[in-house]
C-alpha cells in the first residue's frame, strides 16, 4: 500500500493543526494562499469520538463548497470481544 | 490455595499472537513475524460489521489518492495484557494525506494484509465525513484494558 502514511498525533501535533495556519495548502485547485481563503473548524464529541472539521472556502465565495476540507477524529470507543469474554469469565 | 478455573488471561494475548491453532483449518503461516494490518475506509452505504469475515472493495472509499485497501497501520506495539484484558491497537495515527472523499464515509475496517485471505479483525465507525483535498486522520484511544480499540475481556 502507498497512499496515506502513518505517524503519531500527540496532542501537541494536534493544537498545532489546529491552530496552525499555513502560508498555503492543498485545494482542489492546487496549492492556494490561505490568504485567499477563508478557514473554519467544526467541533463534534460524543462518547465514541471527538472530531475536528477544518473547512476553507474561497474569500469571494463564502457560499460555496470547501476547496479544502481535513478532518481529525480522535477515537474513544473499544471494541470488545464480547462472546469470547462471555465463555471467558 | 486452592486450583480454579480459569481461562488463562496470558492466553488472551497469546491468541493474538497465534500461538494457538485449535480448529482444522489452522493456518500455515510463512513467518513469525507479525502480521501487516491494513485500515481501509468504508462508505456510509456500505455493510461492514461483526459478520464481515474479510476485507472487501465492496462498499470501499473511492477518491484522489486513496488506493484501495487503505493504508498499513503502525503497529510497533505488539498485544498486551491489562489485568485481565487483553488489548491491541495501533501505536501511531492513522493518516490519509491529501485525499478527496467526496462520497460519505463513517467507518474503517482493520483487517491482515499479510494473509492472501485479508482476515477482518474488527470494524470502527464514527461520524459521516467527506474530505476535500486534505488529510483524513484516525487516531487512536489510550491503549489499556478500558479503552484498547481491540480487547480481549
Amino acid at each position: 500500500m502507498t497512499n496515506g502514511e502513518q505517524r503519531p498525533m500527540t496532542p501537541e501535533e494536534l493544537h498545532h493543526r489546529l491552530t496552525h495556519i499555513p502560508e498555503e495548502i492543498t485545494t482542489i485547485n492546487g496549492m492556494t494562499p490561505t490568504a485567499d481563503l477563508d478557514r473554519t473548524v467544526h467541533e463534534f464529541e460524543s462518547n465514541e469520538e471527538l472530531t475536528y472539521a477544518i473547512e476553507y472556502r474561497l474569500k469571494d465565495q463564502p457560499e460555496s463548497d470547501p476547496v479544502h476540507r481535513s478532518v481529525h477524529v480522535q477515537l474513544k470507543r473499544n471494541v470488545t470481544a464480547e462472546g469470547v469474554a462471555a465463555m471467558m469469565e | 490455595m486452592a486450583n480454579t478455573q480459569a481461562f488463562c488471561s496470558s492466553a488472551k494475548v497469546d491468541l493474538m499472537n497465534a500461538n494457538f491453532a485449535l480448529g482444522a483449518t489452522g493456518q500455515t503461516r510463512g513467518a513469525t513475524t507479525k502480521d501487516v494490518i491494513n485500515v481501509a475506509l468504508y462508505l456510509v452505504t456500505a455493510t461492514i460489521n461483526a459478520a464481515t469475515t474479510v476485507y472487501t472493495t465492496t462498499g470501499e472509499v473511492t477518491g484522489t489518492n486513496y488506493t484501495a485497501g487503505g493504508v498499513i497501520a503502525t503497529t510497533a506495539t505488539g498485544p498486551a495484557l491489562d489485568g485481565t484484558t487483553a488489548w491491541f491497537q495501533p501505536s501511531a495515527s492513522v493518516v490519509f494525506t491529501n485525499v478527496t472523499l467526496a462520497t460519505a464515509f463513517d467507518a474503517c475496517l482493520l483487517y491482515n494484509d499479510s494473509h492472501t485471505t485479508k482476515y477482518a479483525l474488527s470494524v470502527h465507525t464514527f461520524g459521516s465525513q467527506t474530505v476535500t483535498a486534505g488529510d483524513f486522520t484516525l487516531t487512536m484511544p489510550v491503549g489499556d484494558g478500558t479503552t484498547g480499540l481491540v480487547r480481549l475481556a
